[in-house]
């Protein structure tokens, strides 16, 4: 959970990610940040993220972008 | 006579009064309501606002609304500025001291967070969720009558890659002489059904907004958080029966990118059009290859201080991935002159030659919002007109034409460089890179400092296997010696690649 909060940060510094309950709905990940956070997760992961689900419920919370890794096969803990 | 935009709406309200004109991801509006709302927002307006001419602002969320404010201010005798709630505060601060607004117009959303920015109560604010009802709609005729077609009809700040926002003022006569050739050439009509991108602060909105407005024709506004999350863009457009795209490359390339198509077939689609940057060919073979009943494909260009367009390029031939779509001709009633160094004029028969394009016609804007310095420096006599003054436009943009009589884009003047004795420019490069399948994304610039060309690019490819591959396609002295693989590029509020940006941060 750490290492996305991280990655989060380091994408949008200005924004506070952890007081958040829903990144896309609070406007914290415009179009490039989806981009960028969409080919950051394949690198890092070591996973291909298809096109079909890059939906704002995928990448709304830090659970919902965790449960995409694992759903492609990505090695990262639930907690 | 049709001095006013105006007209179009009153047109519409008489031949189609209710065929839905406008509607986004919750609500329509049609002809009728939409002309009915706006009187009644004009007289709003009027009890604010005593004489005409002024500068409104709009801060309201992208849509169908803000189509209610700006025909509402229109028909209150004054002219409009959008802007976008999701502006950072200080660049709202900025437009709102230049413009210096008479009124701004919000929603009781909207309007809390405006005096959060600008850190007061502010006693000029129209909330449109407030908007007493009239009943003066038989007047609307008259407030009309009012208006000459050289009034303002908005001003637009361009976000501009070179610094300070200039507000762009653009009359009714710009309007309508450019929506008149739009109309023509790319067959807009009621059955037309466009998918709006662009902001409502940036040009390719005019047409999608004036063309749906003379025609009949009905406008889809696209959520702006979809491009967010293309697939959400496409569904919404096939649910919606939208057929017409005008759109900046960078929306085409993002779904072709995540390879979108493929899952959703957009069969009633038959024209795409583009203009705002360069479109590479790549991304657009893709959408050929997956549109079944495209009829149209246009590149345009042409400035905001342009209208909207005033080249344009109906594609009537393959292109290779490494080819580059060319301007192509004026549009029609729009004079273009291509001038060297000593604004000398050069001609169509002289191929290959490279000049700074110039406009001048009757979709020219009158110049900037309270800068008579930048005004004067970029609207200057015509030299070729020796008998009588006229203004023309000097785009910063570098062309020339080819053998086939064709106008190409070779990049801004600004990015000319001045490398190892020989001129360059940095978008050839750039149109070079993008020929390299595995390259997706690509920009180019100059290290002042350090006398090296560099190049930003996205895509699964090694730096020194670009670097032989440019080799291979483009002089020695133009192949970048530093390069950036980049995991996304930056976009600038318009949607264009944000070249200050990778500057700043890299160079």
């Amino acid at each position: 959970m750490e290492e996305i909060y991280l990655i989060l940060e380091d994408l949008r510094p200005e924004f506070s990610f952890r007081e958040s309950d829903n990144f896309v709905e609070d406007g914290y990940l415009d179009s490039f940040d989806i981009v960028s956070l969409v080919s950051i997760l394949e690198e890092k992961y070591n996973i291909i993220i298809d096109g079909l689900d890059v939906l704002p419920e995928n990448f709304e919370s830090v659970e919902a972008i965790i449960k995409l890794i694992q759903k492609n096969g990505g090695n990262i803990q639930s907690i | 006579m049709q001095t006013s935009v105006l007209s179009y709406l009153e047109d519409m309200v008489t031949k189609l009064p209710n065929k839905v004109a406008f509607f986004d991801l919750e609500n329509q509006i049609t002809f009728l309501q939409l002309r009915n709302r706006a009187v009644d927002l004009a007289f709003e307006i009027q009890k604010k606002v005593i004489d005409r001419r002024n500068p409104i602002l709009i801060y309201l969320p992208k849509t169908v609304d803000s189509i209610v404010a700006f025909m509402g201010v229109l028909y209150s005798g004054n002219f409009y500025t959008p802007t976008d709630i999701r502006f950072p505060a200080e660049k709202v601060k900025s437009i709102i001291e230049t413009l210096n607004p008479t009124a701004i117009i919000v929603n009781s959303k909207t309007k809390e967070k405006l005096q959060q920015i600008e850190e007061k109560e502010l006693d000029n604010l129209i909330n449109i969720d407030t908007v007493e009802i009239s009943n003066r709609y038989g007047e609307s005729k008259e407030l009309i009558s009012k208006i000459l077609d050289v009034d303002p009809v908005y001003t637009f700040f361009t976000s501009g890659s070179t610094g300070t926002p200039k507000g762009v003022i653009i009359n009714n006569h710009n309007i309508i002489d450019y929506i008149d050739w739009a109309v023509d050439t790319f067959h807009i009509d009621e059955s037309t059904v466009m998918g709006n991108q662009s902001p409502f602060y940036f040009d390719i909105s005019t047409q999608d907004i004036y063309a749906t407005l003379k025609t009949g024709a009905t406008l889809g506004i696209i959520p702006v958080t979809y491009f967010a999350f293309p697939i959400k863009a496409l569904q919404f457009i096939k649910e919606r029966n939208i057929n017409f795209l005008y759109w900046v490359p960078s929306a085409f390339v993002s779904i072709a990118n995540y390879d979108l198509l493929k899952s959703i077939v957009l069969d009633k689609v038959e024209l795409i059009m583009f203009g705002g940057e360069v479109m590479p060919v790549k991304q657009l073979n893709y959408w050929k290859k997956y549109l079944p009943n495209l009829k149209t494909i246009a590149n345009v260009y042409g400035p905001t201080e342009a209208t909207v367009n005033c080249t344009y390029y109906i594609v009537d031939r393959e292109f290779k991935d490494s080819e580059m779509l060319p301007l192509g001709k004026a549009c029609e009633n729009t004079g273009l002159l291509v001038l060297d160094d000593n604004n000398m004029l050069i001609t169509d028969a002289q191929p290959n030659k490279l000049g700074e394009l110039c406009i001048y016609g009757s979709s020219l804007s009158a110049g900037y919002w309270n800068d008579e310095e930048k005004t004067n420096e970029k609207y200057i006599d015509n030299p070729c007109c020796r008998h009588y003054k006229e203004k023309i436009y000097l785009t910063g943009d570098l062309v020339y034409y080819n053998e086939r009589k064709e106008l190409v884009f070779a990049g801004r003047k600004d990015f000319q460089i001045k490398h190892s004795g020989y001129r360059i420019e940095l978008g050839e490069i750039e149109n070079a890179a993008m020929g390299k399948e595995e390259i997706i994304n690509v920009c180019a610039a100059y290290h002042q400092k350090q006398k090296q060309i560099v190049l930003f690019y996205q895509g699964n490819i090694a730096e020194d296997e670009v670097r032989n591959y440019l080799l291979s396609v483009i002089p020695k002295y133009m192949v970048p010696t530093i390069y950036y693989n980049l995991k996304a590029f930056p976009y600038n509020d318009n949607g264009k690649i944000d070249r200050k940006k990778l500057t700043e941060e890299y160079l």
